[in-house]
């Protein structure tokens, strides 16, 4: 009887609670996606992704708690609307561990369909997740269809201890409730921990107060030590939790009194639905503020870090680079070996020279100085102005397609980064006998192209000046390159293939560095030994910032459907009171049109609560977070402005409120009804 | 205004509930009038159709078959968009269980009509003042339906009715949530409004102490008009005994 109860009961809430059930399908569905990655060969062949799996488990493990919370929620939400029948069952006799025996089969039911339902979108979202990574890490993907037992088994363990913990505690209110508790329950109000208005006045004024100051501490850093920071967060989670609390009581101070405001264009019955609403649900509403702004964040930041690594990689231009130390050897061995491996559009070798000058290299010191980084320059190699050749730039620039330039061989040419193009301007206007081995500076001779410039081991450090041919005979030649740009893209396998087919080729590793024999820096090479670098070397060390990316995003994508589909809910199990409340206006002679307007309104301006608060204070911690990783990524500035910290924002609120906008829609098509 | 035309005219009216299998004839071929300044009562057992008949007349339901007039105007024949417009200008409702909104304070309630209207805030709150104060609820006014008792809810629902100046006053059993005290206070306040400001009052009930406030009592029995009493000259306990011997003859609820 209990379990044919059950499944009629579950089936009827499915219909009620479709958008939860959706919710937790989509939950499923993410959850086998990503966890699918960690079994995916696509992934196993990045071994430098290693870190991917891991962060996909923690994200995993935070969504557990968070969707764990959320089903706990919601089901009590649900049985909450069901007391009355709950005690019609307890006065018809079933004892209690019964009825909790009830809900567990339910519960149990909706979750496997979940599940199940979940498995089965996953299996293709799966293919888009690998479709995506397999782009970003610019490899030929084959669409095929797998399911992975090992990721379904750790999605089915996560889901099953979520819903576990939700039934449990749900189990427990149910056993402790009697038939009294439960006739009322709807007729109780939500305990409001506000009774005064003036209190709540006080409260909203120091919630704004403390939300001014928390921005103005993380935008500006007035103290510069990262407590700022700190105390901005801080302040932030106060004015979120303040002001949920505090609002409606200040609303109604504010216009509750005001008969010509409250009084005109309908506004009195959508004012009070609103704020008591926004007041039987201060704390839920806090909560959902909290975790689009959580989304919100994780999607900017996720969106800030990707297009950090896009920028990186647009500034390494060439596809392959074999670097040598000193004098330029013969790359013919390595020519060969490349061109059997893959499709090889063009080459070129050539060297980058030194001398004892670093007029140059000391406005470039004081640039990175003057953005707040430090100038101190540890390269053995970059302790002076490095060079090249006119013929070897021109060839440079052809094969790279750049728009040709005429190079008078008279004189001499920068090419740079863009950040270095103003104080290099400024040094050839100021020092008009500023030469090169004799040869005067072209005016206007400055190019700023991406020209694997940005990190070391290039063509030059952040600048290279482009001399005569002739100039270079009383130079020192700091290395040799051999630059490729191949026809199609390489992956990790390919850059393996490579050095394991040419003997004493190894990968250049940056950040393992040793002293200089001239003591004059440290230098990541080694003598007789040559390396690999170029556009999808640097890619492989990028890898972390695709991976977190990756799980930025994840977290973001759970966190704004738990809290759409909590925010939902709400709204529509009140749809009955709705009804009642649109029969009582139309019997007062407003049309249904009007009726219309307000309930639409009235849900929008559900929506946007939540949503403005966490809009800005994402949009603070996002300003912040990507200002930080650019300084800790560049060390000069790659991106002219701030705009595409803006840009990333724009992605993420496009993004969420894509997202968001199916609940809302599908929140009025129901609420309609 | 024309005392001659009745203000309600009632005629013929039937209503079918069902389907083709099985049709429940609610109302069968009522006819009524209602005069200007009237209190009429309208009463029967439950089942009836009473409910039925004030829901035709004030169109919340539709008729199956016949015509209601309401100063001439035919208001069956209303189209739906002009319909929330007629109710606002011609109609005030009181039911049984208030129909108030929670999230309204009492006084915002009975302002809601104006406020529909599109009258100006300033002459809102001065009516509104004027008639809380006649119904001796100006105390309560910046409360919460669930802060009031029920006598107080249901004034404050029949001051909302009033407030639009409306033609017709329409009632479902407003004492059937209140206690004896309340109630009486209630029609006590209808009966005098009725007499100071001529408002039609249409009220329905099964109560027949309630019943006896009214000048005249159309009984209904499966859905046809089966008696009429007046009240005339009558004190109101003798009218009250009158109408206990006609719901003897009708046979349905037999008040204690």
């Amino acid at each position: 009887m209990l379990k044919k109860l059950s499944i009629r009961n579950a089936k009827r809430q499915s219909k009620d609670y479709l958008l939860y059930f959706i919710t937790l399908t989509c939950t499923v569905s993410f959850m086998y996606a990503f966890n699918s990655m960690i079994f995916s060969d696509i992934v196993k062949a990045f071994p430098s992704i290693g870190v991917l799996p891991c962060m996909i488990t923690v994200a995993s493990l935070l969504i557990v708690l968070i969707m764990g919370w959320m089903i706990g929620y919601m089901t009590k939400y649900i049985l909450k609307k069901r007391s009355r029948e709950l005690c019609i069952y307890m006065i018809s006799g079933i004892p209690n561990h019964s009825i909790g025996r009830l809900i567990f089969y339910e519960n149990s039911l909706i979750g496997i369909f979940a599940f199940v339902f979940g498995i089965l979108i996953g299996t293709l979202f799966s293919q888009l997740l690998e479709t995506i990574i397999s782009s970003m890490f610019g490899m030929a993907y084959v669409l095929r269809f797998r399911f992975s037992l090992n990721a379904a088994v750790l999605t089915c363990l996560y889901f099953g201890a979520m819903v576990l913990l939700a039934i449990r505690k749900n189990n427990k209110w149910i056993s402790r409730a009697t038939p009294y508790d439960l006739l009322y329950y709807e007729r109780q109000n939500e305990k409001r921990l506000l009774h005064n208005g003036v209190s709540a006045t006080i409260l909203f004024l120091v919630c704004v107060l403390t939300g001014c100051m928390g921005i103005f501490l993380m935008c500006t850093e007035p103290l510069g030590n990262g407590y700022d920071v700190l105390m901005g967060v801080v302040c932030l989670v106060l004015f979120l939790t303040g002001f949920f609390l505090s609002v409606p009581d200040f609303l109604i101070m504010r216009f509750g009194n005001r008969e010509k405001w409250k009084y005109e264009k309908n506004r009195l019955v959508l004012f009070r639905r609103f704020t008591e609403k926004i007041r039987s649900a201060s704390i839920i509403m806090g909560i959902l503020s909290i975790l689009f702004m959580l989304s919100l964040t994780f999607i900017g930041a996720g969106t800030a870090v990707y297009m950090i690594a896009e920028k990186n990689m647009e500034q390494s231009v060439f596809d392959i680079m074999i670097l040598h130390k000193a004098e330029s050897n013969d790359f013919s061995a390595y020519e060969n070996a490349l061109t059997l491996s893959f499709p090889v559009q063009s080459s070129y070798a050539y060297s980058i020279y030194t001398d004892n000058k670093n007029s140059f290299l000391t406005v470039r010191n004081t640039a990175i100085s003057s953005t707040g980084r430090s100038g101190y320059m540890s390269y053995a190699e970059y302790q002076h102005d490095t060079y090249m050749k006119q013929s070897d730039y021109k060839k440079l620039r052809e094969i790279l397609g750049l728009q040709a330039v005429e190079l008078n061989p008279s004189f001499c040419y920068i090419h740079c980064v863009p950040a270095l193009e103003k104080p290099f301007e400024a040094l050839i206007e100021r020092d008009k006998d500023l030469n090169c081995a004799g040869y005067l500076f072209a005016g206007n001779g400055i190019f700023c192209e991406p020209f694997s410039q940005m990190d070391t081991y290039g063509n030059g450090l952040d600048f290279c000046i482009i001399v005569p041919d002739a100039a270079v005979s009383q130079m020192t030649i700091l290395y040799s390159l051999l630059s490729v740009i191949t026809e199609t893209p390489l992956d990790n396998r390919d850059l393996q293939n490579i050095v394991e087919r040419c003997n004493g080729l190894s990968m250049l590793k940056r950040n393992v560095g040793k002293t200089a024999s001239d003591g004059s820096g440290i230098t990541a090479l080694i003598e007789n030994v040559d390396y690999l670098s170029g556009r999808w070397v640097d890619k492989e060390s990028l890898t972390q910032l695709y991976a977190m990316s990756i799980c930025l995003f994840y977290l973001s994508l759970v966190f704004e459907i738990t809290g759409a589909a909590i925010l939902v809910t709400q709204i529509l199990s009140d749809r009955e009171k709705k009804r009642q409340q649109d029969r009582i206006l139309q019997q007062l002679g407003m049309n249904a049109q009007d009726i219309e307007k307000l309930n639409n309104c009235q849900l929008s301006m559900m929506f946007l609560l939540p949503l403005l608060p966490a809009l800005i204070i994402s949009s603070c911690f996002v300003y912040i977070s990507a200002g930080k990783m650019q300084l800790s990524a560049f060390h000069l500035p790659v991106f002219s402005n701030n705009l595409w910290i803006f840009g990333s924002l724009c992605v993420a609120f496009v993004f969420f409120i894509l997202l968001y906008g199916i609940y809302y829609i599908a929140a009025r098509i129901s609420y309609r009804r | 205004m024309n005392r001659q035309i009745p203000l309600l005219c009632v005629e013929h009216i039937e209503k079918y509930y069902g389907n083709q299998g099985t049709v429940t004839k609610a109302l069968n071929q009522v006819s009524f009038r209602v005069q200007h300044g009237e209190f009429v009562s309208i009463m029967g057992a439950s089942g009836s159709g009473k409910t039925t008949l004030l829901n035709c007349i004030s169109t919340i339901d539709t008729v199956s078959a016949g015509h209601v007039f309401l100063q001439g105007k035919d208001i069956t024949a209303i189209s739906e968009e002009d319909i929330a417009i007629f109710r606002r200008d011609n109609l005030g409702f009181i039911f049984q269980d208030f129909n108030l909104l929670d999230t309204l304070t009492l006084e915002e309630n009975i302002a809601l009509p104006l406020t529909i209207g599109k009258v100006p805030p300033k002459e809102i709150t001065e009516r509104v003042c004027c008639i809380a104060q006649r119904l001796q609820i100006s105390d309560t006014l910046k409360k919460f339906p669930f802060q009031v008792s029920g006598g107080q809810k249901q004034r404050c629902a029949f001051a909302r009715a009033l407030i639009c100046n409306p033609k017709l006053i329409m009632a479902d059993e407003p004492t059937g949530s209140l206690d004896s005290n309340s109630a009486r206070i209630l029609l006590q306040m209808m009966s005098e409004l009725n007499k100071e400001t001529c408002a039609t009052i249409l009220m329905v009930t099964h109560d027949a102490f309630c019943a006896s406030y009214a000048d005249r009592i159309l009984f209904l029995k499966d859905g046809k008009i089966f008696n009429e009493i007046l009240k005339g000259e009558k004190m109101r306990d003798i009218f009250y005994h009158e109408i206990l011997d006609v719901l003897s003859v009708l046979g349905g609820d037999r008040p204690c």
